[in-house]
């Protein structure tokens, strides 16, 4: 891979973190800590990792097509915001949809959403929801309950494999859904059925919506259950692009790959520390707050990346 | 003659494997009582036997299906529409995917296996959701026949009723199963008896027994829970006055319910719902179970009777 790759990914990373804090700071209230710890995984996976197909022009999504159902003939999902389905190529799956908006930043940052997009979070009727589904933007399977998607990730990949379709499956899940039992039963199939057309990033940022999870439940030794599963694990830093680009490339034959990325949910924002353990959902809790990350979103932007002017 | 309906499952789905490419077939450490062993047995590469694992089985079904295939899930009852709810909810039923969940061993007709299996809410808690259909076929033929549709005809998703033990056949070969339309099986003027699944067999027979008393009753056999045939059931109601329904599940949400919400909406009538009486059952032959729980022909008869008598 060359050189410029990385680049392009460190200025993704830094965008998703800026759009974010921005739009934190706007609607005063945000999923932050996601876009801080996950940053990284998300720009390497779009700009230098996965396969995928690219709209020709940044789209702009379309308004919520109603529910759906049997007669709603104009439904859709947010798969186009990843190109097209082809056999060929690869497949991207975001299990926990709380990281919508950090997937939002990361289709603006790469060209696949317009920046407009990002103006209907959250509106009533857009599909640019904050808990996203499987109409939003970049989404295309009911993602929003925890432990589900990599299910049905699992039956993508496994019909891929059924049709001899040469494209990789990639899932990007939280370390929360390692507390929920499917996820084990999802392994469990993946392992058995030797899918080696899926690899998983999990963005282990140690925090859940009650807190830190070693005070909480703590999933660990993460790595030990996942080998002892029959996966191929890896464990990187998951800042680093070099160790998230070395971990996509380890062999896995036969068997699921996971990359177990450890995060820190206040990485590119010390500022954040502030709030610590309530990094689930950012909220201002005055003025004065409100000032500091106005200020920390002004530095930001004299960054490399950071596109001074806003959005 | 008697047959198990869970058995035509099982032999018309390896039938219908060699036509129909693309299905593909799910059981959860069951499939020798669901009999979709048949089908592994015929295809084993379109076989997949998720272990004891619903929630996954039903999530992979669905990417399964979002992939183009055509996946059949079975368990028990108890389990598919119980343990995996939610997963059928959102991953299956909110996208609307063609994902058909056949269950066998419904009711208490599981009858030695106890109260663990005996699934007496699962019509109520999976008609309660938006895009799901609901179906209970009465016998072997009218299954073969139920199955064929699945197979060819529809595309989304829905829940199939099946019994474990060995029933009546109670239609001539060629008979038809109809999404929405229920069947008349016997014409009356007195008073309408509505029964859905294998509790026909009970129904037309307190159809006979009140012949011979006297009294015209039209036997209504309603496969089609959801949608319900309320043309037919209006109709009848408009004639009679007077509905009975019987059916092998709790009297709150099901069949009884359904009939209930239809006419209280549209021509209110007198009524007697039969069924578990919002109580669980317990070990004990079918035959036994029926008994104590007044699901026989002449408990039927004789609520009947009943509500003629106090017009």
């Amino acid at each position: 891979m060359s050189s410029n790759w990385h680049d392009d990914a460190k200025r993704v990373a830094a965008g998703i973190r800026r759009r974010v804090l921005e739009h934190t700071i706007n609607n005063n209230g945000g999923y932050l800590s996601q876009a801080c710890s996950s940053a990284e995984i998300l720009a390497a996976l779009y700009t230098g990792i996965m396969n995928l197909g690219k709209p020709s022009t940044p789209l702009i999504p379309k308004p919520f097509p109603g529910v759906p159902g049997p007669y709603n003939k104009e439904y859709f999902t947010g798969g186009e915001f990843n190109g097209p389905h082809t056999p060929e190529y690869d497949r991207f799956i975001l299990s926990p949809s709380q990281y919508a908006l950090v997937l939002y930043a990361c289709l603006i940052e790469t060209g696949r959403m317009d920046e407009s997009g990002l103006k209907q979070f959250n509106k009533d009727g857009s599909s640019v929801e904050m808990i996203g589904a499987e109409h939003s933007p970049g989404m295309e399977v009911t993602n929003g309950s925890l432990g589900q998607a990599l299910s049905q990730a699992a039956g993508i990949a496994l019909a891929k494999k059924m049709k001899k379709e040469a494209g990789h499956i990639w899932v990007f899940m939280s370390d929360g859904e390692l507390q929920i039992g499917q996820t084990w039963e999802a392994f469990q199939f993946m392992v058995y059925h030797r899918l080696d057309n899926m690899t998983v990033y999990v963005d282990v940022n140690g925090y859940q919506c009650d807190g830190k999870m070693t005070s909480v439940m703590s999933i660990e030794p993460a790595e030990k259950r996942f080998e002892s599963f029959g996966c191929t694990v890896t464990r990187i830093n998951g800042h680093d692009l070099n160790a998230i680009e070395a971990a996509a490339a380890a062999p896995h034959t036969d068997r699921p790959l996971v990359v177990l990325c450890d995060t820190n949910p206040c990485e590119g924002l010390p500022l954040l520390k502030i709030k610590a353990p309530k990094f689930h959902y950012l909220r201002m809790k005055n003025e004065e707050e409100h000032r500091l990350f106005a200020e920390a979103l002004n530095n930001m932007k004299g960054l490399p990346g950071g596109t001074a002017g806003g959005i | 003659m008697k047959t198990a309906m869970r058995n035509t499952y099982g032999e018309t789905l390896a039938r219908l494997g060699a036509v129909n490419k693309n299905i593909v077939v799910l059981d959860a450490d069951l499939a020798k009582s669901t009999q979709t062993a048949k089908f592994g047995k015929a295809f084993p590469d379109r076989f997949f036997d998720m272990g004891i694992a619903e929630a996954d089985m039903i999530c992979t079904a669905a990417g399964l299906a979002a992939s183009g295939m055509n996946p059949f899930a079975s368990t028990f009852a108890m389990f598919a529409s119980g343990r995996a709810w939610e997963q059928v909810r959102n991953s299956v039923a909110y996208p609307n995917l063609p994902v058909k969940i056949v269950v066998t061993h419904a009711g208490i007709s599981v009858g030695e296996d106890g109260p663990t299996h005996q699934a007496c809410e699962d019509i109520a808690i999976m008609r309660a959701i938006p895009n799901m259909r609901v179906v209970a076929p009465a016998d072997s033929i009218e299954t073969e026949s139920l199955i064929t549709y699945l197979t060819d005809e529809y595309a989304g998703p829905i829940y199939v009723r099946l019994s474990r033990m060995n029933t009546e056949v109670m239609f001539k070969p060629g008979h038809k199963f109809e999404i929405g339309k229920g069947v008349i099986m016997k014409e009356g003027t007195d008073v309408t008896i509505i029964s859905t699944g294998i509790i026909l067999r009970q129904a037309v027979g307190a159809g006979e027994l009140l012949k011979k008393a006297g009294i015209s009753a039209e036997v209504i056999h309603m496969p089609s829970i959801k949608p319900i045939d309320g043309d037919m059931i209006i109709k009848s109601a408009q004639k009679t006055k007077k509905v009975v329904t019987i059916e092998e599940h709790n009297i709150i949400g099901g069949l009884g319910s359904a009939v209930a919400e239809l006419l209280c909406e549209n021509f209110p009538v007198k009524m007697k719902r039969l069924g578990m009486m919002d109580t669980f059952a317990e070990s004990g032959t079918p035959d036994t179970l029926f008994e104590k729980y007044n699901l026989t022909d002449r408990a039927l008869a004789k609520a009947a009777e009943e509500i003629l008598k106090n017009r």
